[in-house]
Order: C-alpha cells, then structure tokens, then sequence
C-alpha cells in the first residue's frame, strides 16, 4: 500500500488500563478478526499471558480500515505490556511507530508506567493520541482523568477520546483519530532497504522470524538480504503480516510492519535491533536500533538433573530470541552444578523466564535467589561487578563495596503520602521530591493525586517492595523505577551450610547491621523448607567463616504405607512414584535433597 | 507343583466408615446370592489355569466378608476345591466384624474349614470406634473372639488402627492391653491413613480433624513394637506381629512375589508375572460374569505386565517389608543380575544412614528402617529408573486393558 495510507501505531499504558481489550475493539471493529474468532484479549495468545491476564510479549497486528474520507487505511498495531519489567518490549515496539494510543483508566487516573511510557514515546517523537478507558465504569471519573492529562502531560482538552474498550464506546472516534492524527510512516520507497528487526521469534521449520518495521526500500522476491550489524546474509523464506496470525504476502512495502522468515537457524546471527537490508546493494548506515535492556536482577537458573544443561543452554539461546530483555552467561556453582546466571529486568520478569523454560522447552529447572549486581574494589585496586553473592570475594580482599540505587516514582492520592514516606525511609530510602498532579483546591481533602521521588537501594525494592506499597496505600499508589547510581554501602556475605558443606547458592549479602538476623531468620526458612530427611542435617548461617546461627532439621522418622490391601501392588507403587517424581524436583546437594522453595527462602525473610 | 494363594473379595459392608476407601460398598446387601454365584462362575474359569498348583491360602477380604450367609462362603471354597488342589493345611482366613459375627456363624465357618479369622477390632476405646464409624463396642471384641476360639479357629488375629486424633500413648497403651488380653495369635496395627476422596480427609482439609504428627505416630508404632515383643510376639512384616507358627501364609505370599489369584469386584491378582485388576463395581462385576461366564478375564479392567526394572524394585521393596528381608542370591535367581549390582549404592546410602543392614545371607531393615521403608521404597524406584531407563513403564505403568 502506498504510504499515505499506512498507519504504525502502539497502544501503550499503565499495566491493566486496557490496552490488550482495546486491540479487540478495534480488530473486531475493523474486520480483522470475525466475531466468532474474538476472545477476550485475544493478542494475549501465550498461556502464561491468559493465566496471569496480564500481557508479557508485545503483539502485532495488522488491520484495513475504510475511513469516512473513503479512503481504505492499512492499520499497523502493536499492543504492548504494561508492567515495568516489560518496558523493554515498549520502547522496542515504540521504534516501529509513528503514533501511539495512550490509554488511561477513567477510575485509576495517570500512574507510573503512564509517565513512565509517554517519556519513552515522547524521546521517540511520537504522535500521541490520549484515550480515556473504561468509561463504563461506576466510578469512573472522566473528566478528571482528562483534566490530569492536560494538567500533566500537556494534551488539549479536546484531543481526549472518551472511550470504554469494554463496551465499544469511542472506538470509531478512535480509529478516525489514527488517520488523521498520526502522520504517515516516512522513507524512500527507491532507497535500498532497510528494516528494523524490532522483534522475533525461533520457528523449527523457518529458522530464526524476525519482526520487522520497513523503513527504506521494501522488501520482496527471493534476493538475498543481509543483516548490517551481524554481517551474516540469508535467503528470506516468506514474508509476511500478522493478522494477527502469521499470514504469508509476496512482499513488505516501505513503511509497513510484518515479518520474515530467514532460515536462519543460528540465533546469535539474527539480534533484535540489527538493520536487513539487501546482500546485493546494501544501505549505506544502519537504523539507530536499540541500547541492548540493562538488568537490575541477577539469578541463577539451573537444570535439576544435571543432563539437561545443553537443553537450557539452546532453551536460553532461543527464549533470549523472543526476550530481547534477557542476558545469560554460563557459570557454575559448587552446589548446583552447571548452569547460567541470568539477567532480568524485574522479578516478574524472573519468574515468566523460568516458566517460559520449563513450559515451552520441557525443562525441569532450578532458581536461585535473585541478586541486584554490586560493584567492588578489591585491596589490589582491582573493579570487579559481582552479580551472584557467592562470588563475592573474602572481606578481606575488599577495600569498598557499592550497590545500586534506584530512582522512583511513586504516584498516590495524597492522603497516603505518611503511609509510603515511612514505607520508603524504614528501607533506607530518601525523599528526593514531591509533585501534585492535580490542583488540590478542585478535590477532597487527600484526594488529590501526587507524585513522590526517591532514592533508594535497589535491594531494597526488589521483593516485597512494591506488595507493601500497594498494601499501605489500598491499593491505590503505583510505583516506577530506574537504576540511578551506585552508592558505597557497608555490605557483608552471608554464608549457609548444610550438612556442613557450604551451599553456594544459598549465600546472600546483606547490609552489616542486618547480618545476624537475617542469617538467623534465613536458617529458621530453611529449617522449614527443606524437608526432613534419613538423618539429622544441621543448617549453619556464618559470616567470615563464624558461624552466627544454627537450627537442626532433625531426621525424618516415618515414611511408610499402610497394609498392602488386597495385594494391590500397582497402587502402592504409584503412591511411591509420586513421592519419587518430587524427590526428582529437589537438587541434591552432598547427601541432602533441597528443594526449589529453599532456595527462594532469602525472598521471604520479612514475613517473619 | 507351585504354590498359589487366593484372594477372594467380598465388596458388602453395614456401613461404610469414613476413613475407608477399600472397594466398599453400603447398602448393595441385596446383591450378596447374584455376587456369591459369579464368584462361582469366576472360579470356574480359573480351573485350568489352577491345574498343577498347590493352593497355599484361601483369604476373605473385604468389605466384610464375615457378614456373607456361611452357606455361601462355604459354596465358595468347595468350588476352590473342585477347581484345584487345595494343601491340606492351607490357610483359610476371613475377615469379621467383631459386632456382627455371632457364634453359630462363627461354627459354621470353621465347618467349612475356614482356620483363621482376622478381627477389625481397630480400638478398644469406645470414642475411638464411633471416631472411626465402626459398627462394635469394645466388649464385642471379647465376644468375638471367644466364640471364635470355641468355635475351634485356630488363628485369631486383631487389626488395630493408631494415630487417631488426640490418641495419647496411655490411651494407645490401653488399646494395646486390652487387645492382648485376648490372647490374639497374630496382631496387625494400623497407622490411620488420610486416603484421598474419603470423608475423613474431607474433615482433615476444613480442619475439624487433627489427626497428630508423624513423630507422635512413630512413637506409637515404636511403643507398641516393644509391648508385643515383651509379651511373646514376633515382628514378621512391617504391620505384622505373631505367635511362633501364626504368622499369615497368605499375606507373606504378597510379601513374597508369590503367584495369587484375585477374585471378586475390584480384586487384585498377579499371576505368572501379570498383575490384573477386576471392575470395582459388584454390579458391573456381577454383569461381566454372567455375560461372559467360565472366562476367567470376564472381570478383568486392567492388566499389564510390569517392566523388568518395575518388577525388580517391587521385588525388592515388598521383600523388605518383611523383617527377614531378602535373600540376594533368590534375586539372581529370579531376574539373573545382581541384587547389590543395581541397588548397591542406593543400599549402601540407606545403610550409612541406619535403616538398612546387609548381613550375611540377608538384606533387610533396621528397626530404624522400618518405619521409613517408604523413603527406601522410593530410592530404589529411582534407582532402577536410572539404571534400567530404557525400561518402560516403570514409572508409567501403562495399564491397558486386555481383557
Ligand atoms: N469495565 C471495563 N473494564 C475494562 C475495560 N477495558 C478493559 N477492561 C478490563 O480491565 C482488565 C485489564 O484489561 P487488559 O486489556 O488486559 O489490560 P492491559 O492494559 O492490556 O493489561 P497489561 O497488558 O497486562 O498491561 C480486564 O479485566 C478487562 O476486562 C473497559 O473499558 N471497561
Ligand atoms: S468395615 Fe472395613 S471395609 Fe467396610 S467400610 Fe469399614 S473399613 Fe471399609
Ligand atoms: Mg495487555
């Protein structure tokens, strides 16, 4: 189609605004899919996506719209996720658009990962067209919500489109307001060709697919094309749109979204962020593509039975292909074996990786505690990044060591102001600033909404950080964050042993002060977690190699079935084999059977 | 000629007790005659394949079989009789409810040759007994068991159950008084079992049973352990404690990897290395029988062969069930590789940790191991999974019907 009448569009928006219900409106309003195919939040296609309800992978769509200037559009949507350790997936699907669609809950109001994501499409000089979602509801307040917005983000009054995904209001106004407001894709459809793999995915029949935005030249027939950064050339094997299913075309025209099949079977040769372009007549500079994601979360994943570390190892490569946001790099821990120490952008994050491995690669896999990443100077004036605790080198060889600090937003009605200022300061946090987003005289005393900064230490938001905030402000506030700087901090290493036998991948690091409780507190989990077993196992926590806390998980003293009933062999069996397939779920370390749990414990030492 | 024994399953119960899930049913009483003549019919197809055995043991279980009409339990073993060769001092057990036995029936079984009878006496504390919905008062048992004995069976056993909600060790050392009082030739004890499905694990998951932990139970066993040593009795399986000579033929074919037969709704044979199941249903039962009579898979629901690796660790684990353990060189003869070969190291890790011993001629459990014969059970599945993982079915017993 001729660029005038091409449309790439995101819908982007603070988690659960509505973002993947509008897509339905408008797949459904245009067309795209029957009403007989509709689901709710059909791009959502991954299980994990319909069990959690919560959108993970970016996905995208394309739709034919006939407009009421009788003109015929082709709609290129990408529906985003909205949580923060998704952002990556935004800001990747952001590079592929001219517009987005802003989605704002009516009752909710503008939250963190609103601010956080018009930042991010605002660098990308995106056209952004405000919607006020979910109108339908009770409580929904409208106008307030679109008078935040012009408050806030600086929209007009009148570019505001009222709108319930749920029920279909506002969704002709929307689809009007696209081609209308959101410019044409630009690009030279004569210039060699230049496609931004923006993301992709392994496929066993057709290689490595990559997600691309055409944006010079297009891209059709059998010539052979090349990726700029990478070098590698590959012949395509079908191109192609997402409908939102993959649906082969003979050709990707300049400005257009879709796909291509490259055949390529290696995944390292095809990243997200690389430039395609002709082998034969190759474009003279790449596109910008993307600054790889920075994690804040280290752990370690490896495999419960040792013999599948090659699995993990081609699990990891491919998985990394669909998940930009993921790094890896072997390591192996004395404990567990072989395995690789992953990088994520948020728990979330952690915890989608892992299932995703196990579900979609049929590994059985074991996690460890995650870890932010510190710096530290050795004595010998030596920088070394220590991202796993066990790696942390003895007190004495250390002359400072610095952890991160993360800058966060957090939004509430400010009558929660107290509530999350003492949440913040008891995790040594520091205010940093306070901002209303509303003018407090129009409201309710403690209604007006307000945004607070601080600094705080990334470990310290890392687990149950944001539970809390959510639970000391009913629910109300919401919370963004981003790696600031790195801080010198009085940090020691915890070690725990088992059996006697140092576990590695128990061992944690923690402020000085908090050392031996939480070394106490950490024994007492794992007394608790792992279960009992032949004999007596002594839990030691020690720091420096003294021991600070000890508990005994004392032997396990009954284990036996009842009568054998009748002869019935077979059932007594199963009974075993279902305690055998949980045994196989643990990691033996020396003679002790750990489970999964356990190695999560340091996760749950607030609950105390 | 080999030996066989024969298990008969009578479904029919007065009431159905809440932690029970055997192949039970409440109130079918009136398909007890349809029940006793398939049972004939099942044991008529049997003829053949009974040819050159020796029947070891004959024994009723149930349900209760002690609540069948004596003429048929009487029929039924001489069908056995004119369908095999039944040694002469074979084994004929039966299963009683203590409140619902009297001495007439009592005389009539033994008439018909029965020589042993396995009391559900389960408590001699009467909250015990209404907890676990049985039928008897404690003073039943005595009764029952007297007229057992002028009855002329020579082999009394009681079943008692431990580890009941709140069961202290004095009210458990009652319970174990009061049973030896009885002077039983043979004891089995219990430990409560919270069965999936059953109302008592219904009462469990909402909490309004608190059945007590596996170290208050272990103290029990161990309790009891003592007190039958004491008072003259013989440990010789896992649950099972005897007067020299009283231990069950029956039950030590199980323990044994003897050949049984198993007939009756939901029964359970294994025979000539195939392990069958019958429909669990007496109706369904009873309707396969008369549709197909005179075939001896007319029942049958599932069948499968187990593996060579499964049939292995199932030797070996029923073999330590019993506290005379395995002969490793009967091992080698049965399955031509070598006991310590295959479970050597699992062995080996049970044995540092106390519950194995691998003394002499034998390999059995310590007195340690026997109240974690489960947690051995287990290794030595994984064990041979790992060594025999080219065999099937070991962890998959696929069952597929052959019927
Ligand atoms: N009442 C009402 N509910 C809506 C509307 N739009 C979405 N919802 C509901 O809001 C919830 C979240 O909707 P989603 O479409 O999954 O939200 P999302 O923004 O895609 O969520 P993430 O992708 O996880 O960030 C679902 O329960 C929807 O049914 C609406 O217009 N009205
Ligand atoms: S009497 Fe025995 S078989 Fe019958 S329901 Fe009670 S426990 Fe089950
Ligand atoms: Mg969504």
């Amino acid at each position: 189609m001729d660029q005038s009448h091409i449309r790439n569009f995101c819908i982007i928006a603070h988690i659960d605004h509505g973002k993947s219900t509008l897509a339905d409106r408008l797949l459904e309003r245009t067309g795209t899919v029957s009403r007989r195919e509709m689901a709710e939040q059909l791009l959502d296609s991954m299980d994990l996506e319909r069990e959690k309800g919560i959108t993970i992978k970016a996905a995208a769509a394309r739709m034919t719209y006939a407009a009421s200037d009788g003109q015929v559009y082709e709609y290129n949507l990408i529906d985003t996720p909205g949580h923060v350790d998704f952002a990556y997936e935004v800001s990747r699907s952001l590079a592929a658009c001219e517009g987005a669609l802003l989605v704002v809950d009516a009752s909710q109001g503008i939250e963190a990962q609103t601010l956080a994501n018009v930042y991010l499409a605002m660098s990308q000089d995106l056209r952004l067209i405000p919607v006020v979602n979910k109108i339908d509801l009770p409580h929904a307040e409208p106008e307030r919500v679109a008078h935040e917005l012009e408050r806030v983000i600086g929209f007009d009054r009148d570019e505001v489109i009222f709108a319930s995904a749920k029920e279909g209001a506002g969704i002709d106004e929307i689809l009007e307001a696209i081609h209308v407001r959101i410019p044409r894709p630009a690009g030279d459809p004569n210039a060699p060709l230049k496609a931004l793999i923006f993301d992709s995915k392994y496929d066993a029949y057709k290689g490595v697919v990559a997600h691309v935005r055409v944006f010079e030249g297009a891209m059709e027939g059998r010539r052979s094309l090349g990726l700029m950064q990478t070098g590698s050339t590959f012949e395509p094997l079908e191109y192609g749109i997402f409908s939102p299913q993959m649906r082969p075309l003979p050709a990707l025209g300049c400005g257009e979204v879709g796909y291509v099949a490259t055949g390529l079977k290696d995944v390292a040769e095809c990243r997200v962020g690389d430039t395609i372009t002709l082998a034969s007549q190759p474009a003279a500079e790449p596109l910008p593509g993307y600054r790889q994601a920075k994690p804040m979360v280290f752990a370690g994943i490896y495999p419960t039975d040792s013999d599948q570390y090659q699995e993990l190892r081609e699990a990891l490569s491919r998985l990394s292909l669909n998940d930009a946001s993921l790094v890896y790099e072997p390591e192996s821990s004395v404990a567990l074996g072989f395995g690789f120490r992953c990088g994520f952008l948020g728990l979330l994050h952690l915890e989608i990786v892992a299932e995703r491995l196990e579900r979609e690669y049929g590994l059985r896999l074991l996690t460890t505690a995650p870890s932010v990443e510190y710096e530290v100077t050795t004595t010998s004036a030596e920088e070394i990044v220590v991202d796993n605790p066990a790696a942390l080198p003895d007190p004495s060889k250390i002359a400072e060591i610095r952890e991160p600090w993360a800058r966060i937003d957090v939004i509430t009605p400010s009558r929660f102001i107290g509530q999350v200022m003492e949440l913040v300061t008891t995790r040594r946090g520091q205010f940093v600033r306070m901002e209303y987003l509303e003018a407090e005289s129009d409201l309710a005393p403690g209604e007006a909404r307000v945004m607070l900064e601080y600094d705080i230490p990334m470990a310290e938001i890392l687990v149950d950080f944001y539970d809390q905030l959510k639970g000391s402000t009913s629910g109300y506030a919401s919370l963004d964050y981003h790696v600031s700087e790195y801080r010198p901090a009085n940090l020691v290493k915890v070690d725990i042993l088992v059996n006697g036998i140092p576990v590695d991948a128990l061992s944690l690091i923690t402020h000085s002060a908090n050392a031996h409780r939480e070394g106490r507190q950490l024994v007492a989990k794992l007394r608790d977690l792992i279960p009992r077993q032949m004999f007596e196992v002594p839990l030691q926590a020690a720091v420096g190699g003294r021991i600070i806390a000890r508990e005994t998980i004392r032997a396990m003293r009954k284990n036996v079935l009842a009568k054998c009933y009748g002869g019935d062999i077979t059932r007594k069996r199963k009974l075993l084999e279902k305690q055998a397939e949980g045994k196989k779920r643990m990691k033996r370390v020396g003679n002790v059977e750990i489970p999964q749990e356990a190695f999560m414990a340091v996760l749950r030492l607030r609950d105390e | 000629m080999t030996s066989l024994a024969v298990y008969i399953h009578i479904p029919f119960c007065t009431v159905k007790c809440g932690y029970c899930d055997f192949n039970a049913y409440a109130g079918m009483d009136r398909l007890k005659a349809g029940y006793t003549r398939a049972l004939l019919l099942e044991i008529e197809g049997w003829r053949e394949a009974m040819a050159g055995h020796d029947v070891t043991s004959i024994a009723f279980g149930g349900g209760t079989p002690g609540e069948m009409p004596a003429g048929d339990l009487a029929a039924i073993i001489g069908a056995l009789r004119s369908a095999g060769t039944i040694a002469r001092d074979a084994e004929i057990g039966l299963e009683a409810n203590p409140g619902s036995i009297g001495p007439d029936h009592l005389c009539q079984l033994a008439a018909a040759g029965v020589n042993r009878i396995s009391f559900g006496a389960q408590s001699f504390e009467a909250g015990e007994l209404r907890f676990l919905d049985r039928i008897h008062s404690p003073e039943a048992i005595g009764v029952a068991v007297a007229n057992a004995r002028r009855a002329g069976i020579a082999s009394v056993n009681l079943d008692l159950i431990y580890g009941l909600p709140g069961q202290s060790p004095a009210r458990w050392r009652w319970t174990m008084v009061q049973a030896l009082a009885q002077q039983p030739d043979h004891l089995s004890l219990y430990a409560l079992t919270v069965e999936d499905g059953t109302i008592l694990a219904r009462r469990v998951q909402d909490g309004s049973v608190i059945l007590p932990g596996p170290d208050e139970v272990a103290d029990l066993y161990e309790l009891a352990s003592a007190r039958l040593e004491e008072s003259g009795f013989h440990q010789y399986e896992l649950s099972n404690w005897a007067r020299p000579g009283h231990e069950s033929r029956h039950n030590l074919t199980y323990w044994s990897d003897g050949d049984y037969l198993g007939l009756g709704a939901g029964a359970h044979g294994y025979i000539r290395g195939e392990r069958y199941e019958n429909v669990a249903h007496p109706r369904e039962y009873i309707r396969r029988l008369s549709a197909q009579p005179h075939s001896h898979r007319a029942a049958v629901a599932h069948a499968y062969r187990p593996s060579v690796a499964t049939a292995m660790a199932d030797w070996l684990s029923l073999g330590l069930r019993r506290t005379a353990g395995v002969d490793p060189g009967a091992f080698l003869a049965r399955f031509g590789s070598g006991l310590y070969g295959i479970f050597g190291s699992v062995l080996g890790e049970c044995a540092e940790a106390g519950l194995v011993e691998m003394s002499g001629e034998r390999t059995r459990l310590t007195r340690a191991g026997r109240l974690l014969h489960g947690e051995v059970s287990v290794r030595l599945l994984l064990a041979v999974e790992e060594s025999g993982g080219a065999c099937p079915g070991s962890l998959s017993a696929i069952l597929g019907p052959q019927g």
